[in-house]
């Protein structure tokens, strides 16, 4: 009998069309388009060479202009024309191409769009105007020209305290100016916070996470929200599967409640199939992401254990909404979309400082938030070499699922409805 | 079949509310086995949801229901294994094939693979779908739809049916398929409770019947019974020229003649049930040497005595 | 007008679901804007909890601990390690520095045997910066080590720790900072583009839903028998649909101007941002009834609308900036209507408010338009089909 009902409800799930779409091949494209669209960060220093920051740089003072443009020297170069692509100069560290010039000039270069901003050599330095110049680069430009005046000024107050404090070891300060060494330890550490802002993802691609293993990026925290999300996405099955059974949802759930079969006989020969293939399906798209080669670490057992769970607690939500409530098959639906992007917005799928406001304020939130927990669970594997904090998430998905499970049972046990 | 005594279902003093609403009113009845049971009653009478409530996937406030002597509840399997339900709309699986689904409802009272095939190929025998057996539903009319709807209900052969308005908007064909086939379900031992809208199915179908309304049993008895418990007179029209006056005043004097009309020729009577009736106006003529040149006579049918009772229409509920 | 009062029926029986929907996209919309609202200030991405233990307790370590929390937001945590490292996994602490007793003394006798412990967990970005931010300031203090020979008398350490607030402080002009205009304009423009994710989810769930509901066969024909002229149904059908997406997007533009100041009604980068949406949503509602021509399974609207709404708005930059996104992609995504719009929103972010391109503006305002009309064109004449079909 039982045999029968899981090959039936088998053939019912998978002969089902929109089952097949919606639950299959979405998920494979969203990650793919998910991954496509985030591709670029496999080398984002190239890309940033290729698209550096245009200056027209004003001299209103020469002595301002020529500290600046030496400055700037080690970050880029004079020129702002297109670099033929056989050219091999450059590099990594061309972060800015400038170009000296008076106001007119710069004003005019800025309207043929030849460069993205104009900088006046003065003190203080002033952006005076900028043209296509995103949030990334201009942040990338004022922390580096902040940069370029720390030095000044440093330069200048500790010159200024050796005049006028006549100290007596002027070998440390070659005519009050920084020594060599000094300005190209500041030029690294610069050149590292430039870096920084764009090589934060680099640790994704499995060739190159051996150096940050213990550190995570925000886009890794897109791809495990973004995996968590997937893994929670069955939830709409859970809330269908139910309308079968249940004789005030549906015909088919009438007239099976009308059969000598208990209803949690039932629950299981429906729910069984679809949770085998869900799971099955969790750890293809698991299996896909490393195949584009995101790295999401090494611990392969423990996240194939927390996807499967975070897959039977996203069937068992869904089998606990539709054994509790009798919404309309449309409502149903939209809860079951709404529910996982609400937790995957609150995980920081779209918004990735979204993790940090839920903590601040409804830190409670995080605990019930299974695609928050899942997500957490594969940054804990990425992160603590100790398992603890990941069992820790492993046992807040089996409340999850111990929970669901008894609502979905105790909505089912109501074997006579109100109405029909 | 001749129906037996021995009580199917038994529902006594049933009440259902819908918050204000009274659906079922301290209904009680009693359906006996091997009958066709008829229940009439005009839209939101309670049919299907008393129907619901005795198969116990209803909630009730009050009263009691029994199949075959026990009491039923939701869990009551043994009795549920007796049992086959043909819903009103066509209730199957759209993923599944005309085969599926029997064998896929058949299956859920019928463990024995063989025995289960052997059912299976009869039911679709039975509702003459061998032609569609590897056809999805969607791809049938409704007509074939609803023998299946049916051969999903009936497949393991239930000693109990319950069939909601099994040939609301079928073809001429595939109503009388469906006719036939609970006619002979009935011969093989099934009670069977039938709902519809349509007189004629009742009448040719049903042993007994109950007339529903707002919740209510109005009357339970064969077609015959209840027509005859109606007030409703039978018409009698003859056309016969030169009738007598004293021949009109002694009609006019018998009690059993409720109307008397005669104008150029044409004599209309209406007499209670029961009462003198067309033969004895016949005879009457007779004795007095008069030949009425037609004559016709109309008795209530089930419809008018369902109209006086519930005072609706009956009509499809589509 | 029976079938523009028909669909608004159908909408208003489905509300529970329509307002749940739109409860949520608000939702997401006021997060999302309260916190780029909070952090106005276009030159900080990121701002990190950071917890700084300060065990020396010096005038020295609390302008170095100042320092450090300058920006951020402070965490208050225990010198425990269990303690701290749940912080850390609760993500409610990004960096952590611990400055030991003897720090000052240390560091001004022998930086190189400097003790300060620093922790970050949650990303490589905040610990690079961090690290940057410490070695600079060190680096500084470094100059004055060098300038004192090594040993900073107790009594300068005021006066170099204001020269240290002076070098740090920020100092280069942005123009339009200088001129005093607001930048609010700028922080709408990032709301408004948000919207255009919450409209095409929307359409979807709501007007497609609703739309294929009316276009049921049954319904249809029915209302064609009872002599509503085709023509006449199909206006009133997409009259509605147009009405009901313009109150969703008329109630989203509220909470962004809520948010953001309705200051923004008057200027004239905001009202362009303004028309370019409303040109959106229009483009987007003759996308939805579009698809929802050549997909018409009502049941799938809202998985069609979660689907399309997530692919269009993580390739065309509405999630994850531009700057991070696979050129080639972005360039894909210009077949939808909301590349244009977001084109647009990305412009005034990018440019300061007089050097604004409305020209270049204007043109993705075109695009778009150009974008409806097809959409619109192609239903029509999809219907057209489907009615000499007779489907």
């Amino acid at each position: 009998m039982f045999k029968h009902l899981l090959k039936y409800s088998s053939k019912v799930y998978f002969y089902n069309k929109a089952n097949m779409m919606w639950n299959f091949i979405f998920p494979f494209v969203f990650i793919s388009v998910f991954f496509l669209a985030l591709g670029n960060f496999k080398d984002p220093t190239a890309e940033f060479s290729k698209d550096p920051i245009k200056l027209a740089i004003i001299a209103s003072d020469q002595q301002e202009a020529d500290n600046l443009t030496e400055f700037l020297g080690y970050f880029g170069e004079e020129g702002i024309a297109e670099q033929a692509k056989s050219t091999e100069t450059s590099s990594d560290d061309v972060f800015f191409k400038y170009q000296l010039t008076n106001a007119e000039g710069a004003d005019q270069l800025l309207e043929d769009q030849a460069v993205q901003a104009i900088v006046k050599a003065s003190n203080p330095i002033e952006i005076l105007a900028y043209n296509d110049l995103s949030k990334v680069k201009s942040s990338l430009l004022n922390q580096f020209l902040e940069s370029y005046e720390s030095i000044c000024k440093t330069t200048t107050v500790i010159g200024d305290r050796y005049i006028n404090e006549k100290l007596s070891n002027p070998e440390n300060l070659s005519n009050s100016q920084l020594n060599k060494q000094d300005i190209n330890t500041i030029i690294e550490q610069t050149k590292m916070d430039l870096k920084a802002k764009h090589e934060d993802t680099i640790d994704i691609f499995s060739d190159k996470s051996e150096s940050t293993e213990l550190s995570t990026s925000p886009l890794l925290i897109y791809f495990f929200a973004c995996l968590a999300y997937i893994a929670f996405y069955p939830l709409n099955t859970g809330v269908t599967t139910l309308t079968e059974i249940t004789a005030n949802q549906t015909g088919v759930g009438l007239r099976n409640s009308a059969t000598p079969i208990s209803k949690t006989k039932m629950f299981f020969a429906v729910f069984i199939p679809r949770w085998i293939i869900h799971c099955i399906f969790t750890l293809a798209i698991y299996l896909y992401i490393n195949l584009l080669g995101i790295n999401l670490g090494n611990n392969y057992l423990q996240i194939i254990v927390l996807l499967i769970l975070g897959t039977t607690s996203a069937i068992l939500t869904g089998t606990a909404i539709g054994a509790l409530f009798n919404f309309n098959t449309g409502l149903k639906m939209g809860i079951s979309i709404a529910l996982p992007l609400v937790f995957s917005f609150a995980s920081g799928m779209m918004y990735n400082g979204m993790p940090r406001i839920i903590a601040q304020y409804i830190p409670w939130f995080n605990k019930m938030n299974p695609i928050g927990i899942i997500s957490k669970g594969l940054y804990m594997l990425y992160s603590d070499p100790t398992f603890t904090r990941f069992n820790q998430q492993i046992f807040s998905l089996l409340i999850i699922i111990g929970i669901m499970f008894i609502l979905t049972i105790f909505g089912l046990r109501r074997n006579s409805y109100e109405s029909i | 079949m001749k129906a037996n005594r021995e009580v199917a279902v038994k529902v006594d003093n049933l009440v259902k509310r819908y918050k204000e609403l009274v659906a079922i009113d301290h209904l009680s009845l009693e359906i006996y086995q091997g009958e066709i049971f008829g229940l009439l009653g005009p839209n939101g009478s309670g049919k299907s949801t008393l129907i619901n409530s005795i198969l116990s996937l209803l909630k009730y406030d009050q009263g009691e229901v029994e199949i075959f002597g026990q009491k039923m509840k939701p869990t009551a399997y043994d009795l549920k294994q007796q049992i086959g339900l043909v819903p009103q709309e066509p209730t199957v699986y759209e993923e599944l094939t005309v085969y599926g689904n029997i064998d896929y409802f058949c299956g859920l009272y019928i463990k024995d693979k063989t025995e289960r095939q052997a059912l299976v190929e009869e039911a679709i025998e039975f509702t003459g779908l061998n032609d569609f057996i590897k056809f999805n539903p969607s791809k049938l009319s409704g007509g074939l739809l609803r023998r299946l709807n049916l051969a999903c209900g009936i497949a393991h052969k239930p000693k109990l049916i319950f069939l909601d308005e099994p040939t609301v908007a079928v073809d001429p064909q595939s109503r009388n398929r469906i006719l036939e086939g609970v006619k002979d379900l009935q011969t093989q031992g099934s009670t069977i409770v039938y709902t519809t809208h349509y007189m004629e199915e009742v009448e040719i179908l049903c042993d007994r019947l109950s007339i529903l309304d707002k919740g209510n049993v109005l009357v339970t008895g064969t077609s015959a019974e209840i027509i005859s418990m109606s007030a409703l007179d039978e018409s009698i029209e003859l056309e016969i020229y030169g009738m007598p006056d004293h021949i009109l005043q002694e009609l006019k004097d018998n009690t059993d003649i409720s109307h008397l009309d005669y104008q150029d020729g044409r004599l209309i009577i209406k007499t209670k049930q029961g009462g003198i009736g067309l033969l004895g106006i016949l005879h009457l003529m007779e004795e007095n040497d008069l030949t009425p040149i037609s004559v016709s006579s109309k008795k209530p049918t089930l419809n008018d005595v369902f109209l006086e009772i519930t005072g609706k229409e009956l009509k499809d509920n589509v | 007008m029976k079938v523009f009062k028909l669909f608004l029926q159908i909408i208003n029986k489905h509300k529970g679901f329509a307002i749940m929907y739109i409860m949520i996209m608000i939702m997401i919309i006021s997060i999302v804007g309260s916190q780029v609202v909070a952090r106005n200030d276009k030159f900080v991405l990121n701002e990190a909890a950071v917890a700084v233990i300060d065990h020396e307790q010096s005038e020295f370590s609390a302008h170095f601990k100042k320092y450090l929390l300058e920006g951020n937001h402070q965490v208050e945590v225990p010198d425990n390690r269990d303690v701290i490292a749940d912080k850390f996994y609760d993500e409610s602490l990004d960096y952590l520095v611990i400055i030991p007793q003897d720090f000052s003394e240390t560091f001004v006798k022998d930086p190189n045997s400097l003790d300060l412990q620093t922790n970050s967990m949650l990303n490589q970005q905040v610990a690079v910066t961090f690290e940057n931010k410490i070695n600079s300031y060190l680096n500084i203090w470094n100059q004055y080590r060098i300038l004192y020979d090594n040993n900073i008398p107790e009594d300068k350490i005021s006066g170099i720790i204001s020269e240290v607030d002076q070098i740090m402080m920020p100092s280069v002009k942005v123009a339009s900072q200088e001129k005093q205009q607001s930048e609010s304009y700028k922080t709408f423009s990032y709301i408004i583009s948000q919207i255009n994710y919450v409209l095409i989810v929307l359409g979807f769930s709501i007007i497609g839903y609703s739309f294929l509901v009316m276009e049921d066969p049954l319904i249809k024909k029915r209302e064609l028998v009872s002599g509503y002229a085709e023509g006449r149904r199909t206006k009133e059908l997409f009259l509605a649909s147009f009405t009901v997406m313009f109150v969703i997007w008329l109630l989203l533009l509220l909470i962004a101007l809520m948010f953001t100041g309705f200051d923004n009604l008057t200027i004239k980068a905001s009202q362009f941002l303004i028309i370019s949406n409303f040109v959106h949503l229009i483009a987007i509602t003759g996308l939805v009834l579009f698809i929802c021509h050549i997909y018409p399974k009502k049941d799938s609207s809202t998985f069609l609308g979660n689907m399309v709404g997530l692919s269009i708005s993580f390739t065309t930059g509405i999630f994850v900036t531009r700057d991070f996104l696979n050129q080639v992609l972005l360039k894909v995504s210009s077949i939808t209507p909301t590349y244009w719009d977001v084109s647009n929103a990305y412009h005034v972010q990018s440019n300061m408010l007089n050097k604004i391109d409305y020209g270049y503006m204007f043109k993705n305002i075109f695009v778009m338009l150009i974008m409806a009309a097809v959409f619109i064109l192609l239903t029509f004449v999809l219907r057209r089909m489907k009615l000499k079909e007779g489907t």
